[in-house]
Parts: structure tokens; sequence; C-alpha cells
């Protein structure tokens, strides 16, 4: 019946044209949709990703990355001193607004970390040297945030809290695709761009030692190799009262989480991916239902030859499945150019993986062969008394 | 003469606004094997209706079916259509073929359903088609073929399968003189050689030549069983 299906489906050129662009419009739909939310989970994450850092010290209160309370930078001498701990790096993550040298704001949140640490990597191939980053006034962005910050690249000046800033380096896919953008600098720069202590507001700390009074957000904590993690998370909570030490991976599905759950971002983009493979169904079923009432009087001779059903349903089942790859690919095709698109143009990551493609061609296939059971339906109302009347 | 189907007292009436319409009123009816019925009477007379119930797509509200000895009227739906498959053939007044198939593909699709593999399928097909002479047709699709082209390749779907019974619905009424006359001289022959029985419903008198005898349907109820002079 494979044959039967084939010759049913590729009869009418127009027909399959239409059906092919329903399916190749769910495909897209439900690729982007999901490649973008599953590009905006990823990208809330990155930083911590692409750390080394074995462990996260945080407040207890911390709800994900960018909202936590303040931690002492004494706690950073405490770590080191705990049985196991190799090194340890602080973290301060504030927020600001940059003012752009025609006036243009945007909002912000600077990364302070310790350039000449070893726990945050935030970028294995910068463009401009990210040491840079230590100097006075310095900092690095994402490139993707160029436009947002109305700034063309490295050397573009700006100031932060009236304060002189200036852009060194560019880091590539480090930037979380709703969040403001991350000024990456060293912690002195940080504080200095950023005070919310008296101390902060009164010093220049360009001009001064880092302020061991300035509160932190993180400490990155790195394990000496062949340390129990476990152990030395135990110990870091037990010498660091009100903290919360969180592995790497922990620090990202907290994250995700947050996203997830506390914004209704991943419910919108859900449910224009249902509406896609809505559509899809929609589409595919009138083609097959056309199509089964075209052959109205086929399906009855079969019927009469006495053709199992399954023999029958199953070639409209098979139509449905021809339907689902002939559309997939192209839809396929057509939502990486899109993604390569909303890349270059606006930093946009749509993150389509195989095992997201492999996940919505079972969808496509599965939303295929219900719609096909909308024709079947149609099809096993066909009597094949039919045959007999001229 | 071995009966390869028996239609014993069948009733069959259809529910309407008026009250139940009786399309048959205690028909009788059988063929032997190798044996070739004419089943004719005037339009109304109930003859799709006997064919219908005969071929096991229609229940009928009273009396039997038996095919080679099984009463498929005590049988499921499912079942009825394997019995079709297995032991019946098919000629319908439109020919029927599939457009969207090859002659050849409409031929092989009951061998397919059959379960027979493939050299089997193309060594059946091959031999019907040279004994109706159209072998070399068979990759044309049915809109390129002449009614009488047509309606041997119908011949040849219904009796590749090797059936006991064909049932044949006006096979000569979408035919000229000549070429109803050759087909169904063919399919006679065919079927006699086969010893396949065949039941022919039809108001075309150019068919009683070829037939063994005449079953005449009036209102339902087989009025005439008797061998053609």
């Amino acid at each position: 019946m494979l044959g039967l299906a084939r010759r049913f489906l590729f009869e009418d050129s127009a027909r399959l044209l239409a059906s092919l662009g329903g399916i190749v419009f769910a495909v897209v739909l439900v690729l982007v949709q999901v490649g973008i939310y599953s590009g905006f989970v990823r990208s809330s994450t990155l930083l911590i990703e692409e750390s080394r850092a074995d462990l996260w010290i945080a407040s207890r209160e911390m709800l994900y990355m960018e909202i936590t309370l303040p931690i002492s930078y004494s706690w950073v001498a405490k770590a080191k001193a705990v049985e196991g701990v190799a090194s340890a790096e602080p973290l301060i993550i504030r927020s600001i607004v940059w003012k752009n040298a025609k006036g243009l704001l945007d909002y912000g949140r600077v990364v302070g970390f310790d350039p000449a640490g070893t726990l945050l990597r935030i970028d294995a191939h910068p463009s401009g040297d990210l040491a840079l980053v230590a100097k006075p006034h310095a900092f690095a962005v994402d490139a993707a945030q160029l436009r947002e910050m109305g700034v063309d690249g490295i050397g573009a000046q700006g100031t932060i809290r009236s304060r002189p800033a200036s852009l060194v380096a560019l880091t590539h896919d480090t930037q979380p695709m709703i969040s403001p953008t991350f000024f990456y600098t060293s912690l002195r720069n940080a504080v200095a761009w950023s005070p919310i202590m008296i101390d902060e507001f009164v010093r220049d700390p360009f001009l001064s030692a880092f302020d061991p009074n300035s509160p932190l957000q993180f400490i990155l904590v790195g394990v000496k190799p062949g340390s129990d993690v476990e152990r030395v998370r135990a110990a870091l909570e037990r010498a660091l009262p009100d903290s919360r030490a969180l592995t790497r991976q922990e620090m990202m599905d907290v994250t995700r989480r947050y996203w997830i759950k506390r914004t209704s971002i991943g419910f919108i983009l859900g449910l224009v991916a249902l509406l896609g493979v809505f559509v899809g169904i929609v589409v595919v079923a009138q083609i097959l239902y056309a199509s089964v009432n075209e052959h109205l009087r086929d399906y009855g001779t079969l019927k009469a030859l006495g053709i199992p059903d399954r023999s029958i349903y199953g070639s409209i089942v098979m139509q449905a499945v021809m339907l689902a790859l002939l559309g997939f690919f192209p839809g396929l095709l057509a939502s990486l150019g899109v993604s390569a698109f909303a890349r270059s143009a606006q930093g946009l990551l749509i993150l389509i993986t195989p095992a997201l493609a492999a996940e919505v061609l079972v969808l496509t296939v599965a939303m295929c062969v219900i719609a096909g059971l909308f024709a079947v339906r149609r099809a096993t109302t066909v009597d094949p008394v039919i045959v007999f009347k001229a | 003469m071995n009966d390869v189907i028996v239609g014993d007292s069948l009733a069959m009436s259809f529910p309407s606004k008026a009250g139940p319409v009786a399309a048959l009123r205690g028909a009788t009816l059988r063929v032997g094997r190798g044996e070739v019925v004419l089943l004719e009477g005037p339009s109304g007379s109930g003859k799709t209706t006997l064919l219908s119930v005969l071929a096991g797509m229609l229940t009928p509200t009273e009396g039997s079916v038996h095919i080679e000895g099984t009463e498929i009227t005590r049988l499921s739906r499912r079942e009825r259509a394997h019995v079709r498959l297995e032991r019946l053939g098919f000629i319908f007044q439109g020919f029927n073929l599939i457009a969207a198939l090859t002659a050849r593909e409409n031929i092989d699709l009951v061998l397919q359903a059959r379960r027979l593999d493939a050299p089997a399928r193309r060594r059946a097909i091959a031999e019907m088609l040279a004994q109706l002479d159209i072998a070399d047709k068979g990759g044309r699709f049915p809109a390129q073929l002449s009614g009488g082209e047509q309606q041997r390749f119908a011949i040849a779907r219904a009796l590749v399968g090797k059936p006991a019974l064909i049932l044949a619905d006006e096979p000569t009424s979408s035919l000229d003189q000549e070429n109803g006359a050759a087909v169904t001289g063919l399919l006679c022959a065919l079927a006699r050689e086969r010893q396949a029985g065949v039941l022919i419903a039809s108001h075309d008198q150019r068919i009683k030549p070829f037939v063994d005898r005449v079953v005449r349907l009036m209102d339902g109820r087989c009025g005439i069983d008797g061998a053609v002079a």
C-alpha cells in the first residue's frame, strides 16, 4: 500500500505543495519558538557554564544569579582557609546605567571579577585584550550588545555614574538574552561605577586598592584536585553561616528555574509553538481529508475487493508520515536560516540542537499522523456498496 | 455440481420515512463451480442489493449466504472482507480501476493484500495479462486505456487471485457491442477454465449466449431459475 499512498500523495502537486507549506510553517514556528526558549534558558547561564568554579558561594536568600543579597568580602579569606579549597575569587554583580558619548542610555549590570584570577572564564576567544579590564575605567561587553549601547566597538567611550568608561575588549556568547548588558570589569572598577556604601562613595576606587569592606554577590571556589566537592561544600557552609554553596550545575539549575517559573516567557513561547502545531494539524488534516473525499470511490473499491481496513487506513497514515518527512527538512533548513539571521542581525540566540531537531521531527510525524486520523475517520465511513452504483 | 455460493431465502429491507422498504423478499440463488449465471431483472428489482448481500457487503435481514460452505452472514465485517479477498473477484460497471495506479499496479493490489511474495505476484500478473492479451499495456494508467482495455484489466484483477466466484455488475454497459461480446466471452472462458463460478448482473441480452443459466429477479424474488435453452 506504500505505492498507493505515494501515488495519492503526489498526484496533485498543488495540493501537495499546500500541505507542505503548512507543515513547513508549523515546523519553523515550533523550532524557532523552542529554539528561542532554549537559547534564552541557555544564555541565562552562559556565565556560570563558562566559569571554572566548582562551587558558587552566595547569600542564603539568593534567588538566582542576578538577584541576591550582598555577602562580606571577609568570606573570601574564610573560604580560602577551608580544607580542600584551592582558590576563592570574589564576584560583584551590580546595576548601573551606561551613557554613551552622544548621551544614549543603556541599563546594565557590572560584573566585577579578578582579571588575574582563573575561576571566571568570560571568553575563550575575545576580541581585544581582556586583561586590559584590570585598568581603571576599562570594561568589556559582549559583541552582540554594541548596538544597544550605541557604540561601534573597541575604543568606544562613555560614562557610568558620571565616571569615564572605556570599552577595551569584546566577548562572545556571554550575554543573557533578556538581562541588561553585562559590563565585565575589575572589582575596583565595578565598585567605582556602582557604589552602594558610604566608603565606596567617598573614596576613588580607581586610584586605591579594592576595599575589603565592599560587599560581594558571589565567591567562586575552586576545589583542590582529589578533594570531595560535597565535603568541601559542607565545610564551607559551616564556616560561612547564612551562605549557600552551590555546584556549577546547581547554580545553572537555580538560574534556569527562576526564568522558567518566575517569568511567563516559557509559557508564551510554548503557547506560540503549540499554535504552530495546531495550525499544522489543521492544514494537514484538511488536505488529507480533501484527498480522501476525492478518492471515496477508490477507497470503496478497495473495501469491496476485501483489502483489509488496516491496509487502507495505513495508506492514509503513510501519506501523513510522508508529508511529515517531506515538510520537516525544508522546515528545519528554514529555521536554521532564521536562526542565523537572528544571530547576525540581533545577536539573538536561537538554539536549534540536533536533539531538538530530532524531537521536532518526532513531533511533526505525530502531528501529521493525528491530522491523518481525521482523514482515516472519513475513510471509515465509506460503504463498499458504492462500487455497485455507476 | 459443487455450489460455490448459496443465497438462501434472502430478505433485505431499508428504513425510510414511510417505513421499511423491502429490496429482497426471500430470494434464493446458487452458483456452481465453473458455472456462469446471468442475473437479470428490471431496474429496482433488487439486483444490486442481492449482489451486495452475496458479497457480504450488506447483512440480510433474513436468510443466509454460504460461500464454499462458509456461512458469511454469521461472520464479522472484517471476516467477510477476508472472504471477499480470498474467494471472490469483482467486475464493476465503471471498471473501478484506481486512476492513480498503473493498470499492473491495480492488479497487484489484490495480490499484495493476499501477502504473496513479489516473484509470485509478478508471475501471476504476467500470466493473466498474457491470457487477456494486454501484456504490453500494464504500465499505462487507466486514463490511457480504452474502455475495452480497462475492462480486460478489471477482469485480470478479478481473476488473478484464483477466486471461487466472480461477481460482475453490468460488465458490458460501458462497452460497445464488439467489445462487450469479446470481454464477456473472455471472462466466461477464463472462469470456466479456472473452475470459478460467475454471477453476472446485467440487462444486456448479448450476454445470454455465454451463460449457463439465467436467474430473473422480480420484486426481490428470484422468479425464474433455469438453464438457458
